[in-house]
């Protein structure tokens, strides 16, 4: 938001000298988030805050990729997913955005479009130097629509995940 | 009489003949110009051509009307208590989920952050500076409106500080047609009109800072922009939805999916300009 402040100033002591001042400030307000930090520190740390603490969502995986498969959003959340051996979870996404997602647990994750097309990551982690909660980061464009997200297989019995939409404002 | 008395005199008369340039009898502290806009969403990634917009669930739909009646658009202040301040991420008692301007309280409301502190605060409901009354927004045309102040005397604000611009939005209207996007496993066969005809009790904030005394310019100008429409419907299910009379889907006909569209409606994207 750009705020565009024009002050006028009488001083009524310079009433004889009839002074004005005007001011044009622009404000263009800053992301959230660290200001020193890079967008990816700071979308690592906004992992690492909510796989330590939540608020906890828990879940179950759905065994197929359709409207079974429970929603996560990124909503600040830590969703526990129960999994056997291999789970679906689904994200509606309402623009086109990187899709990052955080997992406390070793796993395989495979997004796919609804049409069962496989959405190719554009980055993977095992690890982040923001913390040791995060064992599993994928980042993966995707468009206006539902991505399904397969855990596993050879998933373990809960995985914690977090996700985010890089670019977007981390605060709450 | 004395030089210093004299002097001193003189300059009591001085003091007044300028304080009396300092003020100007019955004028407001700020006298405000609202202008606000309503527009449909067409944001690239929706187009699915041919006027068709794609909504999060893999269905499309083409709005053929989209109208949000605003009962009006409020400037507030702040309750100056002091209390009432929360972490958004560490809801309070009663909330379980607080993001993008709004927290989900335990009873099943949705409220915005500025009246949760208020709650937190002790209750006191945070003071309404200046309401202006609004009628209904035709997105699908684009509306464009410089909202006049009721029973004249303009729109000015009381000495003080307006921290908050609220949109209250009391009624809504959505029509046109609905189409699966997924080919593989379509969920609705073909293309169906729907229709969603409800009242809403949803406000749309945004935070703001307007100071109203005699330190500041007192003619300010407020800029509002409202974007919606094929967001508010991401997270309907059109093939469950009930058939009504003329044949045409009704995704909005029960407590769940109100609320599913009340949540995206406060999502909307609201922004204010302020100059003065």
């Amino acid at each position: 938001m750009t705020t565009i402040s024009m002050t006028f100033v009488s001083l009524p002591r310079l009433a004889l000298l009839a002074t004005f001042t005007l001011a044009v400030s622009v404000f263009v307000p800053a992301c959230g988030g660290d200001d020193d930090a890079t967008p990816e520190e700071s979308i690592d740390v906004e992992g690492c805050e909510h796989l330590q603490e939540g608020p906890a969502a828990p879940i179950t995986a759905g065994a197929v990729a359709d409207e079974t498969a429970p929603l996560v959003a990124a909503d600040h959340r830590r969703y526990d997913i129960a999994v056997t051996d291999t789970g679906f979870v689904r994200f509606a996404a309402d623009e086109a955005t990187d899709l990052v997602v955080f997992i406390d647990a070793p796993a395989t994750l495979t997004f796919t479009g609804a049409d069962g097309t496989v959405l190719p990551p554009e980055e993977t982690a095992t690890s982040s130097p923001e913390c040791t909660d995060i064992k599993g980061k994928v980042t993966v464009p995707v468009g206006v629509g539902t991505v399904f997200i397969a855990i596993g297989p050879g998933a373990p019995a809960e995985v914690s995940m977090v996700v985010e939409e890089a670019g977007h404002d981390h605060e709450h | 009489m004395s030089r210093a008395r004299r002097m001193a005199a003189v300059a009591a008369v001085a003091a007044v003949a300028l304080s009396a340039c300092t003020f100007s009898d019955g004028e407001p502290f700020a006298s405000v110009d609202v202008v606000l806009a309503a527009q449909l969403d067409r944001a690239a990634g929706r187009d699915a051509g041919d006027g068709w917009q794609r909504l999060a669930s893999d269905y499309q739909v083409r709005l053929e009307a989209a109208v949000l009646t605003v009962g009006s658009v409020d400037l507030v202040g702040s309750t100056g208590q002091g209390g009432g301040a929360f972490d958004p991420a560490s809801p309070p008692p009663g909330y379980s989920l607080c993001h993008n301007g709004h927290c989900h309280a335990d009873d099943g409301r949705l409220v915005s952050y500025a009246d949760v502190a208020a709650e937190l605060a002790g209750g006191d409901a945070a003071p309404v500076l200046l309401s202006i009354p609004v009628g209904a927004l035709d997105l699908v045309a684009g509306a464009e409106r410089t909202l006049p102040c009721a029973e004249g005397g303009g729109c000015t604000l009381p000495l003080g500080r307006a921290t908050v611009v609220r949109v209250r939005a009391t009624h809504l209207v959505l029509t046109g047609q609905v189409r699966d996007g997924r080919t593989a496993a379509p969920r609705l066969g073909g293309e169906h009109a729907f229709t969603i005809d409800i009242p809403v009790a949803v406000d749309l904030t945004a935070t703001t800072d307007i100071a109203a005394d005699r330190s500041h310019a007192p003619d300010v100008a407020i800029d509002l922009a409202l974007i919606g429409g094929a967001p508010w419907l991401d997270a309907l299910d059109f093939a469950a939805a009930p058939v009504a009379e003329g044949g045409a889907l009704t995704p909005v006909s029960d407590p769940e999916s109100l609320t599913l569209l009340t949540t995206a409606l406060l999502e909307s994207e609201l922004s204010v300009v302020v100059t003065r």
